[in-house]
């Protein structure tokens, strides 16, 4: 359970803003100044930070050798300090963690406001690769993949760039922000593909076909079965080791149809491990198939994927098409994609898949920009669900119509490539918009995308309780509705100024939970945890489309 | 990134052949086992059996047990490769025969790490770990008696100001740190990002090593004062502020020298991990560098860049900071610490990033010595035109004359001796291709001394460059400000030939062993890269050095892994007393056998 602790709210006044005038007239300027300092040792300084100032007028210095920076010239307006440093988090000031929401001040004219900025060392992970007879393996690529909760489910994303492990097998990443880890080691390329095993075959029998994939720590074969290691800000964690081990290979025979006349040698066939958190589609495999897993069938449509590692796959078999699937280039309509796919596991046998091509969806709808502006250069992008990312993006016509073919079944996101901001989504009368598309068969809805210039937003004010002040809490907004708690454009967590003052920007339309907190760490949000216990403290508000709605709010303890 | 870096290469292969009873199959049987550098069997280690080789040759790929065994059935009969790895840990390939059928061959193999580490620590003057800062490690050779250095390899300092630089070969190095940073007039720039920036100056970056691809989404753009700096989030920019006062860390050879020849060498041989090289670097106050730049035209958008003296003869690889002109051709270095250096600036032909043909324009260029002290003058720096060589190509002999084609395939190339690049650039020489009319020109040379190379077309071997009756091909030739013309290239189709075969003491060919020339008499000078090489012995243990210049040479076996050090003056004394004379005469072919391994 997440510790929060959370004072009860009131609401004081609700009532709705006309939309504010830009910022205050340019007159006599302020200055900011203060110390950069180690969150965990206050008292300990940080030299060569480069230090930002974010608002109105943003300036960038860094701090001297007694950790010291100065911002002169800065017109009045509200701001927000972060310093970052080699081997430090970029973090704001007055967050509590290094991706934490930080505490805006206000600027004067004529006044200095003084802001000191609390780093936090960033962390490391280090261990060593062996394999099986526990020698410890070189030029292996380690990767660090941080997990997350995403709309789609969890998700594990690379921090950092992969290291290689020495000639002893010893890694060491760093850099890395607190959060949930695993560590995948990908074999050197002359470890994969298929092998035959010394160890194997005695006594008569074939010796076994082996190959390496990647693994994870301590030696798992797939990221949801690795073990998650937890890091702090500024942990230094060793021993995160990784023991490869050979697995076994299989062949795996295809057999394709198609319902129409197609020469069924043009079919593509991508075989692809899953999850394929780590984009190593070849796996080996490719040794026989030129380099990826991607093979061309035969004339009576089958193929043999010799080599295969044991484990669980997708298969996908398609026509070609000049822009493929995956391409951000938009398709055009006429060529119209087959498509077959499956997910299957491999063993050590033989296996023997038969799959059988079918048209795909075309999802089609309209683009409607705010009223008086010109339609331009629109774009819409459908985001698939599968680590590899696939999107599919068609270009809207010039009254906004726009049709999007080949999109395979699956779960989407829809975002436009424009200068504005996706108002809704309207598909069969309903708002969709911020939720996942789910597209079960050849069945397509048609969309309705409304862009807007600006979304709606919250401004307003927190009254702390006593002795707390109101930079003490943050302000956590939420959709009242579940299913879009991990929407990322409708959670946003703020911390009140020194007077109380904040602001929330480019909400979506809808309806809304606010909380104030005093547990101002707030690490891993959106995350539903922490949402259902804000939820009974909070107080709802309609955001209506386009508009500023303000919000006051006492907190009662 | 490379999901690996393959080290090369060590094998011992020892052979015993023995025959057994003749099962008329035409295949055989090859076992063996895989050693580590101590001779310990090698468990897991990968045997690929066809490695190098045709397409259609015997192809198996098998572990080895754990006593570090491998065996391969059914092998044909005939000449094999095995390259053995572990890791990315991998060998050359080894030679192994299935003398008849029914033979069974055994071989033992040795995998051990043919590369060094150089490890240390980077601080800062109160002993606090520099993180990200770029250490690279710079070569250090020395061919009969003419020392160069090149950067061979670098590394990125981590959280706790640690370094290692693997995979180096063989051979003698000066590490350095590198202080990274380009300032920008601020009005070039109206973004913050780099990926924002005009795409010919991002380009720059990315070319000059300034910025690597992979650190792109991870930099910014820091305005100070009039100018910006570029510095990427993984590493701190060089710069340490006291009481408003700036200081920066200068260039530093370990552990603490301002010039390349002034570091400690460190010679890495295979396995070695030499650890220790800290660093601790000592903040020196900068000055800034201002100026501006004078050319016919506009002065504007001009690169300007600043060497440290001391480094200038490591080449275009090491970083010099680097900046451009503003509208009015004023440039400024913010930030430099004080010193000797080498202010460079070129206008490249058409606004492009290399000299491009004589055809497209004269490259403009100038360079200033100059030290950077509390009182720096404004620097002026006016272009010129950098020198051209020009010339023609003259062919003797029966054979046609080669075809337009053939005559572009030419190319002739001016290459600085210091190692110094051209016009600050990234390039040591300037190419000429060979027009139809036969003549050609190279572009760009700024002053200094230079050496001819030329490739030749195919079927023609190349005999002499002579300027003013005079060949250069072979000496050291000096450029200034003026043109140099009339440098006529000959070729000949009568091939200048060195062959022969190596033999151990047997009288028994030895393939794969490399073969040593180098000129008698080279204690008196700087020797012509034409005239010290080396080639290697094929299956059949023969040997070939095409196009020596004519004289006296000493020949010499080298060895299966030769050391990169064969060349410096102590290895060459000691090579002369087991070598072999022989005679290069022009247009003719010396035959010459070299013995080599009696003791294999």
């Amino acid at each position: 359970m997440h510790p929060f602790v959370a004072g009860s709210l009131a609401v004081v006044s609700l009532l709705l803003a006309a939309p504010q005038d830009g910022r205050s007239a340019t007159g006599a300027l302020g200055a900011v100044e203060g110390s950069v300092l180690l969150a965990s040792e206050p008292s300990q300084i940080v030299r060569g930070a480069t230090v930002s100032l974010l608002g109105p007028d943003p300036k960038v210095v860094l701090s001297d050798v007694e950790g010291r920076f100065r911002f002169e010239g800065v017109q009045p307006g509200r701001y927000i300090a972060t310093a970052e440093k080699p081997g430090f988090l970029l973090t704001q000031n007055g967050a509590a963690a290094p991706g934490g929401p930080g505490v805006s001040f206000v600027v004067a004219a004529g006044s200095t406001v003084r802001v000191d900025v609390r780093v936090f060392k960033s962390a490391a992970i280090a261990g060593t690769v062996v394999d099986d007879f526990g020698k410890g393996l070189a030029g292996v690529t380690v990767t660090v993949l941080r997990r997350r909760q995403t709309q789609f489910g969890t998700s594990f994303d690379k921090v950092g760039e992969p290291v290689i492990s020495d000639t002893t097998g010893r890694y060491r990443a760093w850099g890395l922000p607190p959060g949930a880890y695993v560590v995948a080691a990908t074999p050197a390329l002359s470890m994969m593909g298929g092998l035959r095993d010394s160890a194997s075959g005695s006594g008569g029998s074939a010796p076994a076909r082996i190959t390496f994939v990647p693994t994870f720590h301590p030696s798992a074969t797939s990221a949801d079965a690795a073990a998650v290691v937890s890091l702090a800000a500024g942990l230094d964690l060793g021993g995160v080791d990784v023991r490869m081990s050979p697995v076994h290979v299989g062949d795996l025979t295809i057999q394709v149809t198609s319902a129409g006349t197609i020469d069924l040698t043009t079919v593509q066939v991508t075989l692809t491990p899953v999850p394929n958190y780590l984009e190593t589609s070849a796996l080996g495999i490719g040794r026989s198939l030129g380099g990826f897993a991607t093979a061309r069938l035969n004339a009576a449509g089958s193929f043999v994927i010799q080599d295969v590692p044991a484990g669980r796959y997708r298969l996908v078999a398609r026509t070609p098409s000049a822009s493929a699937a995956g391409s951000t280039q938009p398709q055009a309509e006429s060529t119209r994609l087959l498509w077959a796919e499956s997910e299957l596991s491999v063993g050590p046998r033989s296996e023997n898949l038969a799959l059988s091509l079918a048209p795909i969806g075309v999802v089609s709808g309209k683009v409607v920009v705010p009223a008086g502006e010109e339609l331009g250069d629109i774009s819409v992008r459908l985001s698939s669900n599968s680590p590899d990312a696939r999107a599919f993006v068609g270009r809207a016509g010039p009254t906004g119509e726009f049709a999007i073919p080949n999109v395979p079944p699956g779960r989407y996101r829809l975002d436009t490539v424009s200068k504005w901001q996706v108002a809704s989504v309207i598909a069969g009368g309903v708002d969709v918009s911020d939720r996942l598309l789910e597209f079960p068969s050849d069945q397509r809805p048609s969309l309705s995308v409304t862009l807007a210039r600006s979304l709606s937003s919250l401004t307003g004010t927190l009254q702390p309780s006593p002795p707390r002040a109101a930079s003490d809490y943050a302000v956590v907004v939420f959709p009242a509705e579940r299913e879009l708690w991990m929407a990322p454009r409708r959670t946003r967590v703020v911390r009140p100024g020194a007077d109380g003052g904040f602001d929330v920007l480019e909400l979506p339309a809808g309806t809304y939970l606010v909380a104030a907190t005093s547990d101002i760490s707030l690490e891993g949000v959106p995350d539903p945890v922490i949402f259902e216990g804000l939820a009974a403290m909070s107080i709802a508000i309609e955001l209506q489309a386009g508009r500023i709605q303000r919000l006051d709010l006492r907190a009662i303890r | 990134m490379a999901p690996g870096t393959y080290q090369a290469l060590f094998v011992f292969a020892a052979f015993s052949v023995c025959q057994a009873a003749g099962i008329q199959t035409g295949s055989g049987r090859l076992s063996g086992r895989v050693v580590d550098n101590r001779g310990a069997p090698l468990a897991g280690a990968v045997v690929n059996a066809g490695c190098v080789g045709a397409s259609n040759a015997f192809r198996d790929r098998v572990r080895t047990d754990a006593q570090g065994r491998f065996e391969f059935a059914n092998v044909p009969v005939g000449v094999h490769t095995l390259c053995v790895s572990h890791g990315d840990v991998q060998s050359s390939p080894s030679r192994v025969r299935i003398d008849s059928a029914g033979a069974a061959t055994q071989i033992t193999i040795r995998l051990a790490g043919a590369t060094g580490t150089i490890s240390g620590i980077v601080t800062d003057a109160q002993g606090e770990a520099i993180v990200g800062a770029r250490v690279v490690a710079v070569s250090s050779r020395n061919q009969a008696g003419t020392q160069t250095w090149r950067q061979t390899a670098t590394a990125r300092t981590d959280d706790k100001g640690f370094y290692a630089i693997g995979n180096l070969q063989e051979g003698d190095y000066v590490v350095v740190v590198v202080p990274e940073y380009i300032a920008l007039p601020s009005e070039v720039l109206k973004t913050s990002h780099p990926k924002d920036l005009p795409p010919g100056l991002f380009d720059d970056l990315l070319a000059a090593g300034v910025l690597a691809r992979s650190e792109i989404p991870e930099t910014r753009l820091l305005p100070f004062g009039a100018s910006t700096f570029l510095s990427a989030r993984l590493s701190a920019l060089p710069i340490v502020i006291k009481d408003g006062l700036i200081s920066a860390f200068p260039m530093t050879a370990f552990p603490v020298a301002r010039s390349i020849d002034a570091g400690a060498i460190q010679t890495v041989a295979a396995g070695d991990v030499k650890t220790n090289n800290d660093f601790r670097l000592q903040p020196i106050r900068a000055h800034s560098v201002a100026g501006k730049v004078v050319a016919s035209g506009s002065g504007a958008g001009i690169p300007v860049r600043l060497m440290p003296a001391g480094f200038a003869a490591v080449g275009p690889d090491l970083l010099s900071l680097g900046t451009y002109t503003d509208k009015d051709g004023a440039f400024e270095f913010p930030l430099v610490p004080s010193g000797d250096y080498l202010l460079t600036a070129v206008r490249l032909p058409g606004g492009g990033r290399s000299a491009g043909p004589s055809t497209a324009g004269p490259v403009l260029a100038a360079e200033s010595a100059i030290t950077v002290s509390d009182a720096m003058e404004r620097q002026v720096l006016t272009l010129k035109a950098a020198a051209r060589i020009s010339g023609r190509v003259e062919f003797s002999g029966a054979a046609p004359a080669p075809s337009p084609e053939q005559l572009s395939r030419i190319s002739v190339t001016a290459t600085r001796v210091d190692g110094r690049p051209l016009w600050g650039g990234t390039t040591l020489g300037s190419s000429a291709r060979v027009a139809a009319d036969g003549t050609f020109t190279t572009n760009g040379l700024t002053a200094g001394a230079y050496r001819i190379t030329v490739v030749p077309p195919a079927n023609w071997s190349f005999v002499e460059a002579r300027l003013d009756a005079r060949d250069v091909s072979d000496v050291i030739l000096q450029v200034g400000d003026e043109d140099l013309v009339g440098l006529v290239v000959r070729f000949s189709d009568a091939p200048t030939t060195v062959i022969g075969i190596v033999r151990d003491s047997k009288a028994a060919p030895q393939t794969d062993v490399t073969i040593g020339i180098f000129p008698q008499g080279w204690e008196r000078g700087p020797v012509s890269p034409r005239r010290l090489r080396t080639a290697r012995s094929d299956a059949d243990g023969r040997f070939i050095f095409r196009d020596l210049p004519p004289g006296e040479y000493l020949i010499v076996g080298l060895g299966e892994v030769p050391s990169p050090a064969w060349s410096t003056p102590a290895a060459l004394k000691a090579l002369a007393g087991r070598a072999t004379r022989v005679s290069v005469r022009q247009g003719a072919q010396q035959s010459v056998d070299v013995t080599f391994g009696s003791n294999r």
